[in-house]
């Protein structure tokens, strides 16, 4: 935003005021006003508790990306069938979804375990044996097709996407029933977020997946190399190549964490790039920083939006460049045309522009061509609101459909446009006759290049909370904002799998098995002296040098 | 959110206006090469202005009506009314965008909790303290633009200035339209 005149009369010396928003205390959770400021092109959020103190956290890490990228606010339509119902907004506190909500699901999270195969030091996702209170959360079949049934209640847009997480939900044996569960339940879109080591190791699996309604795997990956993904280096080929087999998506996710792995995105692209034939996108997740932490540790590992995207910029040698990139409000302009046209209520991608943003990659001779290097994509969403505002105020429906037709092409450079591809048609079909088959051939050529920054204690911005559309669904029938249910855990995660959970020992003892027993013991891995290995020729096959090449 | 649209206040019967338009030249003499700057400055006053105001904010954003889009035109022109030849045109787009603000100093997050902030014409947006600014930022705009005299040639021209604005209907206001028409002045061209 751009100061006004009165704001800018109130400066100090020390930076521009852009806003006012509220926040909490790191510390106490208490719920606090923040000011949002600029200061040497860059965005902060700073606030002040009165039991501990100033914190200030950097916020966005480049000035004139956020100014770009506000002017998309774009408010959604909520939700009318909350399940808390409450008068005044007081965010974080009483999610559930509540009246307050802005925006409703785009995607709904159900954790089937807690239980992972791996120990990464920074997650806290997993349960962890030894530690006082430690649970087990496993919900049954019955709360889980509950839960689905609470996100196709919502209105006035039902819940039509889940992702199943965890822990490690490949760990549970019965995943092929709970996917089923959740496609009786009339879910389309499911996707299965997991590191892949089950996958690699079961390569048939993929099909089980994809057979039960599984739509794609959305799987960890943060690095080409083995020293930035300790996690499944050697294990992600193996899973991608099971995937194409069974012809199942992928999508990669790389958390991004300044000065552990932010010099490799562009390889992770590479990557991508080497695999578009099955990996469907790449999200980026700057790191949410958890656990308490000094400023000059989250300095060192503080990374946001915009310093991700100037890295790809950097890494991918100008390629995709930093203006490439659009918040993913920018899609609100197309749902408003589509509800005007169809005078229905249609999904919308509601969020605070500084949590997502995203742009599409196409593969042409060998080189990515984002789109925005051949589609005036500003020019085009103004467009579709100005339709959307003539429709909505009474002008003939067939009359603007013709007049879309005519003026949609204009919008593609067709000199630019790689060969083979037809957008304007595309984009009239999709948009006017809602006929989305050209876009699963489009995809196919394509890459989705997101990011998504999920907030921490340190940088929570209840403006952002209250937008928010990514939730979890629990066995209370709650649908909690994601940046409540692990931002502030004690109120919303701990609570729902001590209440829902059993403790480690009692799981044990009911299931005849030791936690650690499911724990991957790297049979994949590079063979180092005196490790076992049942596959060691894997490190040295060619799937294996494609992925270690590249770092 | 549970809130009753059956108060908004429709103030579709009330005129919208245009203030007279102010056209002013940086000089009324150049040579034919030299750039004549010119500016333009105007005001919409009445229905569409007094209906944008806090108390239909609330109203609107319960019905989901959260954008306002504002068509300016303006073309600088010489000659007659009806003979007359288009110099320079432009046409932009500015914005009132309604949301739900977390700012303590302008809502109690219980019953006034929507405020208004305005995109200029690149999109920005322009946060402002009190409802009069969003309004005088929206409805009001002075606008330069230079051209070459080439098109207009040697010798003493009348030139006027043309302003449109459009907007379309909302819960607090009718789809609508006006333009406005400056007092002719003379540019002359050597």
């Amino acid at each position: 935003m751009v100061l006004s005149q009165e704001y800018e009369e109130k400066k100090t010396v020390e930076y521009n005021v852009i806003k006012k928003t509220q926040s909490i205390c790191p510390e106490c959770n208490r719920i606090l006003p923040a000011t949002i400021f600029e200061r040497d092109q860059k965005v902060y959020m700073t606030r002040t508790c009165p039991d501990h103190g100033e914190t200030e956290e950097l916020y966005y890490g480049d000035y004139q990306m956020y100014l770009k990228f506000s002017s998309y606010w774009d408010d959604g339509k909520g939700t009318m069938a909350p399940n808390v119902a409450i008068d005044n907004c007081q965010c974080p506190a009483n999610c559930g979804l509540c009246s307050n909500h802005l925006s409703h699901t785009g995607l709904a999270n159900i954790i089937v375990t807690n239980r992972c195969d791996l120990t990464c030091w920074y997650c806290f996702f997993y349960v962890k044996k030894g530690l006082e209170g430690a649970y087990v959360y496993e919900p049954d079949h019955e709360q889980i097709r509950n839960m689905a049934k609470a996100l196709k209640a919502e209105r006035p847009v039902p819940g039509n996407s889940i992702q199943i997480t965890g822990g490690e939900p490949t760990l549970r044996d019965d995943l092929p029933e709970i996917v089923r569960i959740l496609k009786e339940e009339g879910v389309d879109h499911i996707q299965l977020n997991t590191n892949g080591i089950n996958i690699a190791l079961k390569p048939e699996l993929a099909k089980i997946y994809r057979d039960a309604g599984v739509s794609n795997l959305y799987m960890s990956f943060d690095g080409v190399t083995a020293k930035t993904n300790p996690k499944n280096h050697w294990e992600a080929p193996y899973a991608i190549d099971a995937c194409r087999k069974a012809d199942l998506g992928v999508v990669l996710v790389p958390t991004v964490i300044k000065s552990i792995n932010d010099h490799e995105l562009g390889g992770i692209i590479d990557y991508a790039k080497q695999n578009i034939d099955i990996v469907r996108a790449v999200n980026f997740q700057p790191v949410s920083l958890t656990g308490r932490m000094s400023k000059k540790e989250r300095e060192k590992y503080r990374i946001t939006i915009p310093d991700a995207i100037k890295r790809i910029e950097a890494q991918t040698n100008g390629e995709v460049t930093a203006d490439d990139w659009f918040p993913v409000p920018s899609c609100s302009p197309i749902t408003h045309f589509i509800e005007s046209l169809t005078h229905k209520k249609q999904y919308e991608l509601s969020i605070h522009f500084a949590c997502g943003a995203g742009t599409y990659v196409y593969m042409s001779k060998g080189k990515l061509v984002p789109i925005s290097q051949f589609v005036d994509i500003k020019g085009l969403v103004e467009y579709l609101d100005e339709k959307a505002d003539d429709l909505n105020s009474g002008s003939n429906k067939y009359m603007t459909i013709a007049q879309a037709a005519l003026r949609i092409n204009s919008f593609v450079d067709k000199k630019k446009q790689p060969e083979g591809l037809n957008l304007g048609r595309l984009l009239f079909n999709a948009l006017v006759r809602h006929d989305y088959s050209s876009i699963g051939q489009f995809q196919m050529k394509s890459l989705f290049l997101g990011m998504m920054h999920f907030q921490d204690k340190y940088n929570q911005d209840e403006e952002r909370l209250q937008r928010c559309d990514i939730h979890y669904l629990t066995p209370d029938l709650r649908i909690i904002p994601f940046c409540s249910f692990n931002v502030i855990p004690e109120w919303y995660r701990d609570r729902v799998q001590k209440k829902y959970g059993m403790p480690v020992e009692e799981w044990e003892a009911k299931n005849g098995e030791k936690l650690e027993d499911r724990l991957y013991r790297g049979q994949l891995r590079k063979v180092r002296p005196g490790m076992k290995a049942e596959a060691p020729t894997c490190a040295t096959a060619e799937i294996y040098q494609k992925v270690s090449n590249l770092g | 959110m549970a809130i009753s649209i059956t108060s908004v206040e429709r103030e579709r019967s009330r005129a919208t206006l245009l203030s007279p338009v102010e056209f002013k030249l940086q000089t009324d003499e150049v040579s034919l090469d030299e750039a004549v700057k010119v500016s333009v400055r105007a005001k919409l006053e009445g229905g569409l202005v007094d209906a944008f105001r806090r108390a239909t904010w609330q109203e609107a954003y319960a019905a989901h009506d959260i954008l306002l889009r504002l068509q300016f035109g303006m073309s600088i022109r010489s000659g007659g009314q009806l003979f007359g030849k288009t110099i320079v045109s432009a046409k932009w787009v500015k914005k009132g965008i309604l949301f739900w603000t977390r700012d303590a100093n302008l809502t109690d997050n219980v019953t006034n909790m929507i405020w208004a902030m305005a995109a200029d014409e690149n999109g920005y947006n322009h946060f402002f303290e009190d409802e009069q600014g969003v309004r005088d930022f929206l409805f009001t705009f002075t606008r330069e633009l230079s051209f070459l005299p080439v098109s207009l040639g040697r010798g003493e021209h009348r030139l006027h200035a043309e302003v449109f604005v459009k907007w379309w209907r909302h819960t607090y206001i009718e789809r609508g339209q006006v333009a406005a028409r400056s007092p002719s002045i003379s540019l002359k061209v050597r």
